[in-house]
């Protein structure tokens, strides 16, 4: 697995490089402006707080916008979207590529041409993904801290970290869909991509648009949006619906992966 | 005969709904130090058939064994005895040979080192720059050697010559001789009718999915006997040719094969009357043609 983890790391460490150059700058302009809200936090959030209830959520799942503070800076203008945003984009772009481009290039065959299970070659791909958002997220998390610092973003570090991981995580969990998906061998690439990014970004508006209507309500519970608060970790809460639904959809998706592939026709 | 090394079992394929069978109980035998020639026309089955064994397709219903493993179930253990090459192999293009081959080599295990570098040096191979800029030859150069670099006791290989130079197919050619006779059991599917003459020990043709004809490929079979083609004055003729087994006939012009010695065919050939007579060797390809007709 080490061997084959090692390989994609080598294979694809332009791409890492450059969507954490893309990460970094979004870090860096975005607590770029964090002074001179923080400056003119009062009247800012007196005028985006007239905004109607589905339109604050949209930004932070929150209803109340608070810009001004660090946690309510950092969840609304970092965690809640922007982060997801990309890190979503990878993680489901790479989770479908992983088996489908190997397996439309018929470059698997070369893999499974060796003595490893289909499972170890889910795994071994799998942690590749892993450790790809894994450097990803860490070096961000690392600029948010010595940004955040420069612009007097007082955060406790523990609390940056776990809302770091989780939002890593909570997106990663869409990747684990489109690989699974995959692997499960009655999707393309390309409609497993895009069913996993609907449920994302669906789930999005759908969780927050719930606080507009009060029908979305019951539906919205079923966004895995709904479970994503990076408020709470933030303010040092517990999160134990947003740990039930990412221990829930990795086993899912790990068990349909696994059972899916071990017999499957390669095409 | 030798152990079999590859064994199928009415090994059958139908992918999914398909109305027709890609494979029909397919039952073969290959014993160690065999070269097995697979002939058929594009979509005959011969893929079908390697992939099966690799276990990259599920069989519908029979089996198939590998060094005694069950292709199946034990298809793990099974990829430590067999060296396998896809038709129109497929590499990684950013890559570079050498990489790849470390790569491969490090998932295979049980490489020797040594060994390897013989057979890169053998093959030529372009091994420092990125695969996307190689030719089709340099890379199924690199895919033979991925196949060959542990040593396995069974090779499949799916037109393996496809895309080398002549020199580079005798270079191949003299390295499956050197895996006969180790032991190694081959099974190569061809569509070069002369290859197979040449390299395999026995030939299998395979039409619509079920293997129609298997023939030992050596001097005391039909393949290698003479033809004549013989030119005849006029129509008339002998009701019986002793000796001589009529392969065809338009008009005057008679293709004979003779069944027994050569001077018992020549003798009665004499009391033809002649216009004109050549020589030719059976050969694969009427084989071929005689099971594929027009499609050929």
């Amino acid at each position: 697995m080490k061997t084959m983890v090692l390989w994609e790391l080598r294979q694809r460490k332009m791409a890492i490089f450059w969507w954490t150059v893309v990460s970094l700058v979004l870090v860096a302009v975005i607590l770029g402006i964090y002074p001179s809200l923080h400056h003119n936090a009062q009247v800012l959030e007196k005028t985006l707080n007239q905004l109607p209830n589905g339109i604050r959520q949209l930004k932070n799942g929150n209803s109340s916008l608070d810009v001004g503070s660090p946690v309510g800076f950092l969840n609304s203008q970092l965690f809640y979207i922007t982060l997801p945003l990309l890190y979503i984009i990878l993680t489901v772009t790479r989770g479908s590529a992983l088996v489908g481009r190997e397996e439309q290039s018929h470059t698997l065959e070369l893999l499974l041409a060796r003595p490893i299970s289909r499972g170890q070659l889910l795994a071994g791909k799998a942690a590749s993904l892993v450790l790809e958002l894994g450097i990803i997220t860490t070096i961000t998390t690392l600029a948010i801290l010595g940004l955040g610092h420069l612009v007097d973003i007082d955060i406790a570090v523990s609390r940056l970290i776990i809302t770091s991981v989780y939002t890593a995580l909570f997106c990663l969990s869409f990747g684990a869909l489109s690989f699974a998906l995959v692997a499960f061998g009655r999707l393309t690439k390309r409609s497993s991509t895009a069913i996993a990014v609907t449920i994302a970004f669906g789930g999005y508006l759908l969780a927050s648009l719930s606080g507009l209507s009060h029908w979305l309500v019951n539906p919205a519970k079923l966004a895995p949006y709904h479970y994503f608060l990076p408020v709470n970790t933030l303010q040092g809460y517990a999160v134990h619906g947003l740990d039930s639904y990412l221990i829930g959809i990795f086993a899912l998706t790990a068990l349909a992966a696994y059972f899916g592939f071990r017999h499957r026709d390669i095409d | 005969m030798a152990t079999a090394a590859i064994t199928a079992h009415k090994l059958t394929k139908r992918y999914g709904t398909a109305p027709t069978l890609a494979l029909d109980d397919l039952t073969l035998q290959i014993p160690t130090g065999e070269i097995y020639g697979y002939l058929g026309a594009n979509g005959a089955g011969k893929s079908t058939t390697l992939r099966l064994l690799m276990n990259f397709l599920q069989p519908t219903s029979g089996s198939a064994e590998i060094a005694g493993l069950d292709s199946v179930r034990e298809a793990v253990d099974v990829k430590r005895h067999v060296g396998y090459l896809a038709g129109d192999v497929a590499l990684y293009p950013k890559a570079t040979g050498r990489e790849l081959l470390d790569y491969l080599a490090a998932l295979q295990g049980s490489v020797d080192i040594s060994y390897r570098r013989k057979l890169e040096k053998r093959f030529e191979a372009d091994l420092h720059k990125p695969i996307e800029t190689l030719s089709k030859g340099n890379r199924q150069k690199l895919g033979i050697l991925q196949a060959f670099m542990h040593q396995p006791a069974v090779l499949i290989l799916d037109e393996p010559t496809s895309g080398l130079d002549p020199l580079m197919q005798e270079v191949f050619y003299e390295t499956l001789r050197e895996y006969k006779d180790r032991g190694a059991a081959v099974l190569m599917s061809s569509h070069n009718l002369a290859e197979a003459q040449r390299v395999c020990d026995r030939i299998g043709i395979i039409k619509h999915g079920k293997l129609i004809r298997e023939q030992s490929v050596g001097e005391d079979t039909e393949l290698g006997k003479t033809i004549f083609r013989v030119v005849l004055k006029s129509g008339k003729q002998a009701a019986k040719l002793p000796g001589l087994k009529v392969l065809s006939r338009e008009g005057h012009v008679l293709r004979l094969q003779a069944t027994g010695s050569l001077p018992a065919a020549l003798k009665t050939l004499s009391t033809l009357p002649l216009a004109d007579l050549t020589t030719e060797q059976l050969n694969l390809e009427d084989e071929f043609l005689e099971f594929y007709g027009d499609q050929a």
